[in-house]
């Protein structure tokens, strides 16, 4: 077996901001209730927008005082880094760094898209107001406002969330953000695992973080079709393997999870929610935002993790799918699960978790990954909301209306995006300490 | 029982010409070849130089319906691919597409196209901007494009890190190839950082130059940007040989630090850069550092701070060293900066010979040669610095068999 011969890597601790709400436990809730979390925003105006809703916090809950925010700490950072850093302070044990060299801890959590926000506060700031605009003449942001100490560059970076918990946690080892689209959650965890398992680390803090409800990148998404146009059931829009599915539901939150070294983990008692045995990644060569149909290349990145894990497609227990509820992905990944399990494909249960907490892009594949840790120790696997009409092409058994129990020894959970990028991951259930 | 990787393929696209030879030129000829800015057209008040690809035409790499739907990089990208393929000898129809990866480093994404697409938006609303703009401004749109027009499926991701983006991107790649996910995998960055906003943020950073990029002299104050993109073939030592690629040389040893104690647009402190080139020529079994293409980011309070991590990991080895800071020739290409800086390791390897350094009248004392010159050179090292204390360096070797 590969994995005895090499450094092993469990989770020791998880932490999430989602629609559902700030911490874990808000999330397993939403998750167990399993009713859509989708409305309507009001963020900005939605004038010219075919699509005006999502998944999204309380406005009120991130606001300085709270969750260890602190006064500027808005201004400062991108909202995907606030996120990030709130599911980070969740996810470090009360045993910190405790037991562990801080030169071998590091940290890489991925995103999508980053800063952006940050960026277009900034860049809208600088330009005149509309009715001034010249349609030929480009702006010069130096001589109209150069008075604004434009710090747009650190709050934009998409490394900077991994910098900032790399800061308040005092880690030294390897930093960075591995930035891939909607695959950026899983790719930022495989990139842990690998780092761990050769040693670059003992512990790293990993997993995605996305804040995505802004101006100009929810326009990037309502003019390719992307995001679905149920608004007037938001609640109804995010319907992942359902036949009158169109699109997916744009929603923010960070999942972040700490793994270590096992036998570091042991040492030091740190607690061990489950064991990281496989990744495995590709990318599909068809299309910018289009995925094949008959879901090959998908197969062959779950096909990756199953060997690095070093097991048979046959002990999988559970899907955690990426159920986007656009018309293709879900038919796609269909096919690829019927490749990859054949006739088990049917008795595999397979959930969608933004089917309840919308598609925080980067950050979806982190927050699916805590809500595994969780599946797994409690045995009980959530439903895929919003499943009421049949599609042909989607004939698995997606666990419509309600969840159930169901013991697990592993999970694969995986993840595609733009630029036809995918990547899986495998959860073995952690033996007892 | 890790594999060995080795180079066998540069290509780049930058203020020095187009791919290896071009390059190699420019850094032996070691003139800087920054300009004012033209796209700004007289715009953006106060600009300066900066390191602009010449005699471009994309046209020439793709379709015009496809170049439409690329950021500026992602054109760089495309082509310094091609040309990385072209140099390291493999015919589109050989790529092995699951076994061949693309990793690629950039710190700002498609700000060129989304610049004009911001502006867009508060023209005329959400129904006026780019239905491009989704896959044209994200970090990962290079490895898609180059994806998909070549038609690689293997093992591809991109890396945003500030200054250091490349250099993970090169870390990973070499991993990759090392423990057998990939036989092939391009590496390096691409950046497009002439565009008014994204100029005004870094001179805002206060990294960039008042006058001059001069690395390594005691009146630098800060670096001028270049665009461009360069690639490096990273490649399975037995793949290599098997198809008699020339080898440029070997990769020997990755590390990454962090200091994190340092502000927003500041770098980390000597101890923990030496930290990182410390285990990465441990990595690549000790041995003298013949070479150091170095970041030289051109302030000189900082490049003092790199000698002195250099003179505390490499110790005796150190006065041994010559010395080279490439992107004062081309400008910092930021994200894509360090692969710059690798590629000239992998010529000054190949082809056994030093490269001049870019100078005013107070550099540093160092190592550094006036004019190209041939060299014995068994072991290259590539240093990388970010904003915020992030901190990379990379082992490069010659390939005895090559030799």
């Amino acid at each position: 077996m590969k994995q005895q011969q090499q450094r092993r890597v469990v989770v020791t601790g998880i932490g999430a901001v989602s629609a559902g709400g700030i911490g874990v436990e808000a999330l397993w809730q939403a998750v167990q209730e399993g009713r859509s979390l989708g409305r309507e925003m009001d963020h900005f105006d939605m004038a010219g927008y075919k699509t005006w809703i999502g998944a999204y916090l309380d406005h009120e809950v991130l606001r300085e005082g709270r969750h260890g925010i602190e006064p500027g700490d808005e201004a400062r950072w991108d909202r995907s880094t606030l996120l990030g850093l709130v599911a980070a302070r969740e996810a470090f044990s009360q045993l910190g760094l405790e037991g562990v060299e801080a030169t071998r801890c590091g940290c890489c959590v991925g995103t999508a898209i980053g800063g952006v926000g940050h960026m277009e506060e900034m860049f809208y700031d600088s330009i005149l107001p509309e009715d001034d605009l010249d349609e030929d003449e480009p702006p010069d942001y130096v001589r109209l406002k150069n008075d604004i100490q434009m710090d747009w560059l650190h709050g934009y970076l998409c490394s900077t969330t991994s910098l900032e918990i790399a800061r308040l946690h005092g880690l030294r080892g390897p930093v960075s953000c591995v930035s891939t689209g909607c695959t950026a959650g899983v790719d930022a965890i495989g990139f842990a695992i690998e780092a761990i398992r050769r040693g670059d680390a003992d512990l790293m803090v990993t997993g995605a973080t996305e804040a995505p409800i802004t101006p100009v990148s929810l326009t990037a998404f309502d003019r390719i079709d992307a995001v679905s146009r149920r608004n007037n059931r938001p609640d109804k829009a995010s319907r992942p393997f359902d036949r009158d599915r169109d699109g997916f539901l744009i929603a923010e939150g960070a999942g972040i999870l700490v793994l270590e070294e096992r036998q570091s983990a042991l040492r030091r008692g740190a607690p061990i929610l489950g064991e990281l045995v496989g990744f495995g990644t590709n990318c599909n060569a068809h299309h910018m935002t289009g995925i094949d149909a008959n879901g090959l290349l998908l197969a062959k990145s779950m096909e990756l993790a199953l060997e690095d894990a070093g097991i048979p497609a046959a002990d999988i227990d559970y899907i955690n799918a990426h159920g986007s509820s656009t018309p293709q992905n879900d038919r796609a990944e269909t096919s690829a699960y019927k490749l990859i399990f054949g006739e088990r494909a049917y008795q595999i249960p397979i959930s969608s978790t933004k089917s309840i907490i919308g598609h925080p892009l980067g950050a979806a594949s982190a927050l699916e990954l805590v809500v595994c840790v969780e599946s797994i120790r409690k045995g009980w696997v959530h439903p895929t909301a919003n499943l009421e009409n049949d599609d042909e092409a989607c004939d698995l058994d997606y666990v419509p209306g309600q969840g159930r129990e169901h013991a697990m020894s592993w999970i694969i959970s995986n993840a595609s995006g733009f630029s036809g990028l995918h990547s899986a991951v495998i959860l073995e259930k952690g033996a007892a300490q | 029982m890790n594999r060995r990787v080795v180079i066998t393929g540069l290509g780049s696209i930058t203020a020095g010409g187009h791919g290896a030879v071009g390059l190699r030129q420019t850094l032996r000829q070691g003139r800087p070849l920054l300009s004012n800015i033209e796209r700004f057209n007289g715009h953006a008040s106060g600009t300066r130089d900066a390191g602009q690809v010449q005699d471009f035409k994309v046209r020439e790499w793709m379709k015009p319906m496809l170049a439409r739907q690329m950021d500026r990089g992602t054109h760089f990208a495309f082509a310094a691919f091609q040309l990385c393929l072209q140099d390291a000898g493999i015919e589109t129809q050989d790529i092995e597409p699951l076994r061949t990866g693309i990793m690629l480093g950039n710190a700002i994404g498609g700000m060129d196209f989304g610049e004009s697409q911001m502006y867009a938006q508060r023209m005329f609303g959400p129904q006026g901007v780019s239905t491009y703009q989704a896959i044209a401004w994200f970090y990962a749109a290079a490895i898609g494009q180059i994806s998909i027009g070549l038609g690689i499926k293997g093992y591809s991701k991109a890396f945003v890190a500030d200054r250091i983006s490349s250099l993970n991107a090169l870390g990973q790649a070499f991993r990759v190839v090392q423990e057998g996910r990939a036989d092939l995998c391009l590496t390096g960055g691409c950046e497009a950082p002439l565009v008014p906003f994204v100029y005004h943020a870094m001179e805002c950073s206060g990294r960039l130059s008042a006058s001059r990029y001069l690395p390594f002299d005691h009146d630098g104050d800060g670096f001028l940007l270049g665009e461009g993109a360069c690639f490096l073939a990273f490649e399975e030592y037995e793949h290599a040989v098997e198809r008699g690629a020339t080898i440029y040389g070997e990769v020997l040893g990755y590390a990454s630090t962090t200091d994190p104690t340092v502000g927003n647009y500041e770098l980390s402190s000597a101890e923990d850069l030496a930290r990182a080139v410390s285990l990465a020529t441990d990595q690549a079994g000790g041995g003298a550092i013949d070479l150091v293409a170095a970041d030289g980011c051109g302030r000189a309070a900082d490049d003092l701070e790199e000698i002195a991590a250099l003179k505390m990991a490499l110790g005796n080895d150190f006065s041994g060293a010559a010395w080279t800071a490439p992107k004062a020739t081309v400008g910092e290409l930021y994200g894509a900066g360090n692969a710059v800086q690798a590629a000239t390791a992998a010529l000054a390897l190949r082809h056994q010979e030093t490269y001049p350094l870019v100078c005013g009248n107070n550099t540093m004392d160092l190592p550094f040669a006036a004019e190209a010159d041939d060299a014995e050179l068994q072991r290259a090292l590539i240093v990388g610095r970010a904003n915020g204390g992030m901190n990379a360096a990379l082992v490069l070797g010659t390939c005895p068999a090559a030799i």
